[in-house]
């Protein structure tokens, strides 16, 4: 690989940065709507403990979303045009998704009592339609918005896999964050979850290739395969893993976090993945990162913003997981 | 401020200005419209009530002061009736919004501060004003937003030039989505607000109990 002059770099720092806060996102607003898509199966009381485990976290979780939206906007302007064009609807369907659930969220217990079960059923609804509108998105990101018969079918295939591991991620967060009976159920809902995802992984990792030339491409080069085999074995190491920690004592006990820690890991390697497959393009196939980003003035004007404004955001959420440690207590309401 | 904000308009966006002012040949000396229902096909103002100079008074500080009517930006300037209106309403809203704290402040003070001696007549009054602020400030934006138009950035890119390829039947359909989902939100709203605002101790009291046990050392709850 070349070396890069800080010119050149800039783009990539950049684009580093983003996918950082797409990761961030993904794994964080990831857990609370897949727990608010467990909303449905839980008793009334229940449900107000699983709002309550979501509750200091979920608002401050999307804050990545705008920060890597924004990132999109500022930095790689031409690629922000295309990618928001051709997504125009499910960002549509997400908002909405994320308005509804957001208002729930404060409406179920501000409203009267009759009404609470309504906004539950919209908290679950919004969530659900928030996480189905991200895998729509994703899977035609990653297959580059093209045209026919196979692409909406790849898209639609991720529109079911990525809520499921939403949902998959929200039982590993109750597994942890909730103790005694409602801690059973979130296993048993994490082992009906685990299989799909299992599943849509494994499909969606065949598909991609199929579907992408360029993937194909990228892959499945000698060398490269050997050391890029790390990724699925990995991978598969770690959901076999928490299946398999699902069965055990001590997650019920001492070892309630590793199964999230777990989750996380295998969204980070799906990410890494995802990486190497569309480097070094921001649209795969039509504009790389160099082509899309900003003069480099201008890059060199938002690497300033961006050193003032990421470093508190991210101190005050590892601040926020600090105080709000450990498990869930009664709900409350400031 | 806002005498600060109308000058860097003259300064930046004259045609904002002369639109918001309904002024349409450049003046010497400008009248102040109260009121007009400005006519874009005879580039004139119809039903005008208008204060002699205090325009230009008010926009140069010089009651003699040259004010650029909308003649001189033809092609290049807003729709004159939407800046007029909004402008008109939001001022008016703002002037209520302040002579009904004035008044409530007095009738509170006559009232010996007490609530209940208060006229219902003014409670009635308070409630209906409960949107206001809202209503002046999305009146503003439209008057901000509008008056900037044709352009997106001033002088430099029309809005129409830039606007993206989205099918207009998509834009319609999410517009009809969000117009839809907003009713229904604010109908929500109210409704809420009207059941917190009558059963003040219900709400308070279930908010209340939980925060006792707030003080658990390791142990979160929501904000």
């Amino acid at each position: 690989m070349t070396t890069f002059t800080f010119e050149q770099a800039l783009p990539l720092i950049f684009m580093a940065l983003m996918g950082a806060s797409m990761l961030v996102y993904v794994v964080s607003d990831g857990y609370d709507l897949g727990v608010g898509m467990l909303m449905h199966r839980a008793t009334p009381a229940e449900k107000d403990v699983l709002v309550a485990s979501i509750g200091p976290f979920w608002d401050a979780n999307e804050t990545w979303l705008v920060l890597g939206i924004g990132i999109l906007l500022i930095a790689f302007p031409k690629a922000h045009s295309v990618v928001l064009q051709a997504l125009y609807l499910p960002v549509t369907f997400m908002l909405i998704g994320l308005v509804l659930r957001g208002v729930a969220f404060d409406f179920r217990v501000k409203a009267r009592e009759g009404h609470k079960a309504t906004w539950d059923r919209l908290f679950f609804a919004g969530s659900t339609i928030a996480s189905v509108a991200q895998g729509w998105m994703l899977g035609r990101y990653i297959s580059g918005f093209g045209e026919g018969w196979n692409y909406p079918v790849f898209a639609a295939a991720i529109a079911l896999a990525l809520p499921m591991a939403y949902v998959l991620m929200g039982c590993c967060w109750l597994i942890m964050k909730t103790e005694g009976a409602i801690q059973e159920k979130a296993i048993a809902w994490a082992k009906l979850a685990w299989w799909p995802v299992v599943a849509g992984l494994v499909l969606i990792s065949m598909a991609t290739p199929w579907i992408s030339e360029t993937v194909r491409n990228r892959w499945f080069t000698l060398p490269a395969i050997i050391a890029l085999l790390a990724i699925p074995i990995t991978t598969g190491a770690a959901l076999y893993a928490v299946r398999a920690l699902l069965g055990s004592r001590g997650v019920r006990g001492p070892l309630c976090w590793l199964p999230f820690v777990l989750m996380i890991a295998v969204f980070f390697l799906g990410f890494l993945g995802l990486a190497y497959s569309i480097y070094p393009y921001v649209v795969i196939d039509r504009l790389t990162i160099w082509e899309a980003a900003s003069s480099t003035d201008a890059l060199k004007f938002i690497l300033v913003g961006v050193v003032i404004c990421v470093p508190p955001i991210a101190g005050y959420t590892i601040y926020s997981y600090r105080v709000f440690r450990g498990k869930t207590s009664e709900l409350t309401y400031a | 401020m806002g005498d600060l904000h109308g000058l860097n308009t003259l300064e930046h966006q004259p045609q904002k200005i002369a639109a918001i002012e309904g002024i349409w040949q450049t003046e010497r000396g400008a009248a102040l419209r109260l009121f007009a229902i400005p006519d874009e096909q005879a580039r004139a103002n119809r039903f005008e009530i208008a204060i002699p100079r205090l325009g230009s008074w008010l926009l140069t500080h010089d009651a003699d002061g040259v004010v650029r009517g909308l003649d001189e930006f033809r092609g290049a300037h807003p729709p004159v009736a939407p800046v007029f209106f909004a402008f008109r309403a939001m001022v008016g809203i703002g002037v209520l919004m302040l002579a009904s704290s004035w008044l409530g402040l007095w009738l509170y003070r006559r009232a010996k501060w007490r609530s209940d001696a208060l006229p219902r007549m003014m409670l009635w009054g308070f409630a209906a004003m409960t949107f206001a602020g809202w209503v002046a400030t999305v009146c503003g934006w439209y008057v901000t937003e509008i008056g900037r138009q044709p352009f997106i950035v001033h002088g430099l890119i029309r809005t129409a030039d830039v606007a993206s390829k989205v099918p207009a039947a998509s834009i319609a359909f999410t517009l009809a989505l969000y117009v839809t989902m907003y009713l229904a939100l604010i109908v929500a709203y109210i409704a809420v607000l009207k059941y917190m605002a009558e059963q003040p101790e219900t709400v308070s009291a279930d908010e209340a109990t939980p925060q006792d046990q707030q003080a658990v050392p390791g142990v979160g709850s929501p904000a």
